[in-house]
């Protein structure tokens, strides 16, 4: 192609990329902004950070998101895991078509489903509701994570049962260490899907009830209501979430590598 | 084909399976039912409806937001991905691999709020320049990762061949890269479409009342008007064409663009 | 150990609709190795799944001598597998692996050590290097060596081998054979091995039972196969030879059956004296094999194979006219 084409391209995608990372740089700057809009720089501060200290509503909205994305990761694990090792039938055909149009479908055409049957069937609205909207879509998504793991385990259960082992050794010694990998990205992921879920939660939480995005989002509409929503009390506690997006991330590749070089060889 | 475990295993699926059926495709085939019904018993009322006059004009400002996101994200994340794919080397591949993939762990809400206050210094306001640039922003990633992925699978080589034979860079983008790379492109545009189609996020922070998407206008039918019939009939009109896109792909690409959608 | 006899009677299996096996009948005799030779797709391995108890035939009995162990699942067969892929757990040591299955039979620790430390001497590994290491940190033949430890730790009646030598390369593969052949001779265990290789199975067996769609072709030790095949395929899947009909090799009677030359019974210039038959030809293709160079000679329209000798300063070329010649003794007309 040229290596001056090579050149140009160069150029344009890292500039495409910096331009991707300023707004988060620029956040998080102006989270220590003394004002309140992210304009003009009045001066160093952390008083956003010691507000969030003082923000009973984020720590409500923290307690249900926490809440929710752990019930709602432990539920989808323990529901997809024995539907992923079904070996190869008629029924595990149905089950892995079924876990498809949850992953392709846009979520909110899901979250207002919900929402109308959840009315008419007369459920009051809150942090069960919002459990169900959340892992009926985790449940797909740690399905067909597992599933293909599924494949490769079965050999080896094969294989201990021609040494004369019993289903429970089999169990406990080769299926769950050997699945545990899966167990573990399955669960981070229906985590994290939850803990940021925004759509889903917005239509099935009813009034009053809030997670971290629906309090940022609730805010962020409404600035200058009060200190707490000001431009820049936002920008802090979104940088900080952030911050622990990004800090997850880095602990989850870091322990993949660690394991994966334990226990399967150099990966 | 394991002997004698099969009725254990199939009957600890079954929750699975149920719980599915009862939260997420009861619900689909209740809004399937909702929407046909009208003031007067069943009938088609509301999709007539959402094809005429205002609701038409509505529609299509969401799909002129949708098709202007994706044209721009495609534009912006096609040579990035084919410069990172076919022409660097495996360090920076790496280095722009991670760098796309972060924002893209990044929640999203928080990316549109960042984005909010770069607007905000810029002066734009919210408004269709400030969605369209805010849907941009935050779906170039899921743009950028597919292609990346489909331009990562043409060989080396066969530039190095094309140019051996005396190709010119132009034939060799048409006849090679192009040809290779549309199960990605499939995929992005599916993609980002869907979502900009759909989404409610980032019209709702940094659109005015006159920002319209399926998302919003979802939004208000069901959770500030009482336009049940009509928000389930477009419910279910998004869902048919997500259902006939993703068949189109497959079909068309096979089983390997399904996949790079699910990475 | 001694190791059981394995007798297989009239099986039949299906999968989905399609017959995988059917109506096989096999017997591997008490302290031999049996081969299962056949190309892919024959039944081979499912052959051995039935043998093992991984899979149950529709129709039929498997008998260890004499008992009848059909219904019996392969956690109580009390038989060891080697898999194609190994299938060594890859989250557990050399030494874990092998005293899995002892450890099945919950065996007391003192008999788990004796044992797995005699098992891995047997298979030539140094337990004091080799018991702690990761499985995934051997070389192939390494692993394969694992593999057969762990199957024979348990003293199995029947020994099944699953193409365990299809991944290796060639000079690999040829020093495991012969220590597999060697190791089984010392072992004295029954001994089923599956390939699609005809130099594994002529290295190997005591027993050679050819397969094809689903059914046995033919049986008997590799030599009886090698030197009277039943049919044109067995003549070529299990050696190689030239076939044409009888009549070209000159044999009366029966002109237009089938018949068979291998090709180390033809004959490159020969002398008339030691030969039946002399025919005129011409070289199409000379290969060159090392020690040997294999010929392809045009006579009279039939593509003979052949193979000359390297030395004697000639060097076979194409179109070169050359006489071959045989006996009528080595020609063996085939069957139906």
């Amino acid at each position: 192609m040229g290596v001056l084409a090579g050149r140009w391209l160069r150029l344009y995608t890292y500039t495409v990329l910096l331009l991707l990372y300023i707004p988060i740089l620029v956040m998080f700057l102006y989270s220590f902004d003394k004002s309140f809009y992210a304009s003009t720089w009045e001066g160093f501060t952390t008083r956003w950070y010691r507000l969030m200290l003082r923000d009973t509503r984020l720590y409500a909205a923290m307690a249900n998101s926490i809440t929710v994305a752990l019930a709602s990761a432990v539920v989808s694990v323990l529901l997809a895991l024995p539907a992923s090792r079904l070996g190869r039938s008629r029924v595990k055909r149905v089950i892995e078509a079924s876990a498809i149009p949850p992953v392709v479908m846009p979520d909110i055409a899901e979250a207002v489903s919900l929402l109308l049957l959840l009315i008419a069937l007369g459920f009051t609205f809150g942090w069960t509701t919002v459990f169900i909207g959340h892992t009926a879509f985790n449940i797909a998504y740690a399905y067909l994570t597992l599933s293909p793991m599924s494949g490769d385990v079965r050999r080896y259960e094969e294989a201990a049962r021609s040494l004369g082992a019993g289903r429970a050794r089999i169990i406990a010694r080769i299926t769950i260490p050997l699945l545990m990998p899966g167990i573990v990205a399955a669960f981070m992921l229906a985590f994290i899907m939850s803990f940021t879920d925004f759509v889903k939660t917005l239509f099935t939480k009813g009034p009053g009830f809030e997670t971290i995005p629906i309090l940022i989002w609730n805010r962020a509409r409404r600035p200058g209501l009060s200190e707490f929503s000001s431009q820049n009390a936002l920008n802090a506690v979104a940088s900080s979430m952030v911050a622990v997006t990004l800090l997850t991330v880095l602990l989850y590749t870091m322990l993949r590598r660690y394991r994966s070089r334990r226990n399967l060889g150099t990966g | 084909m394991t002997v004698g475990r099969g009725k254990w295993i199939i009957a600890s699926a079954a929750p699975f399976l149920v719980f599915l059926v009862v939260f997420f495709y009861a619900p689909f085939a209740y809004v399937v039912v909702y929407s046909f019904k009208t003031g007067s018993g069943a009938g088609l009322s509301n999709y007539i409806a959402l094809l005429h006059g205002t609701y038409l004009r509505v529609l299509a400002a969401s799909l002129k937001l949708a098709l202007s996101t994706t044209l721009i994200t495609l534009l912006l994340a096609y040579p990035a991905a084919v410069y990172a794919g076919l022409m660097a080397g495996v360090r920076e591949r790496y280095i722009v691999l991670v760098g796309f993939m972060i924002p893209f762990w990044i929640d999203f809400l928080l990316r549109a709020i960042a984005l909010k206050n770069i607007l905000y210094i810029l002066g734009v306001r919210p408004g269709f320049t400030a969605t369209l640039m805010g849907m941009v922003y935050d779906y170039l990633p899921y743009m950028f990762l597919p292609i990346y992925a489909s331009v990562s699978n043409v060989p080396r080589n066969a530039v190095d061949a094309a140019r051996s034979l005396g190709a010119s860079a132009g034939r060799i983008f048409k006849s090679i890269i192009l040809p290779l790379t549309m199960p990605g492109i499939a995929v992005g545009i599916m993609l980002v479409g869907l979502m900009s189609l759909s989404d409610y996020v980032i019209p709702s922070l940094l659109g005015n009342v006159d920002t319209y998407t399926f998302g919003t206008i979802l939004y208000y039918m069901f959770l500030e008007s009482d336009q049940w019939g009509l928000g389930s009939a477009l419910t279910v009109l998004l869902v048919a064409s997500t259902m006939a896109a993703g068949y189109y792909t497959v079909k068309k690409l096979g089983k390997e663009a399904l996949e790079g959608w699910e990475s | 150990m001694k190791g059981a006899a394995v007798k297989l009677v009239d099986i039949w299996k299906s999968f989905r609709g399609t017959p995988a096996l059917r109506g096989v009948n096999l017997e591997a005799r008490q302290g031999e190795i049996t081969t299962i030779l056949g190309p892919s797709g024959c039944g081979k391995t499912t052959t051995l799944k039935v043998i093992a108890g991984l899979e149950s035939p529709d129709r039929g009995k498997v008998l260890f001598d004499d008992e009848d162990v059909t219904g019996i699942p392969v956690e109580n067969r009390d038989i060891g597998m080697v898999f194609q892929d190994l299938a060594l757990f890859p989250h557990m040591t050399v030494w874990s692996n092998i005293a899995f299955g002892l450890e099945a039979r919950r065996l007391p620790a003192e008999e788990v050590r004796r044992r797995v430390k005699w098992a891995l001497e047997l298979v030539n590994l140094d337990p004091q290097v080799y018991a702690n290491r990761r499985v995934t940190e051997l070389s192939g033949g390494q692993q394969q060596r694992v593999a057969l430890a762990r199957a024979l730790v348990l003293e199995p009646r029947v020994l099944l081998l699953d193409e365990p030598l299809s991944h290796m390369d060639y000079l690999l593969r040829r020093s495991l054979l012969r220590e597999l052949k060697k190791l089984q001779r010392r072992v004295g265990v029954t001994t089923i091995y599956v390939t699609h290789d005809q130099t594994e199975a002529m290295i190997l067996s005591d027993w050679l039972v050819v397969m094809r769609n689903g059914a046995v072709v033919q049986s008997g030790t590799p030599m009886e196969v090698y030197e009277n095949p039943r049919d044109s395929f067995v003549a070529t899947f299990f050696g190689d030879g030239n076939l044409a009909d009888a009549g070209f090799f000159g044999v009366d009677g029966a002109a237009s059956s089938k018949a068979l030359l291998r090709l180390e019974d033809v004959e490159v210039n020969p002398d008339p004296r030691r030969v039946d038959v002399v025919r005129e030809g011409r070289i199409v293709e000379a290969f060159f094999q090392g020690p040997l160079t294999r010929l392809e000679i045009d006579v009279d329209g039939v593509i003979l194979a052949a193979y000359a000798r390297a030395g004697n300063g000639w060097r076979p070329r194409s179109g070169e006219r050359v006489r071959v010649g045989w006996r009528l003794s080595d020609v063996r007309v085939l069957p139906g």
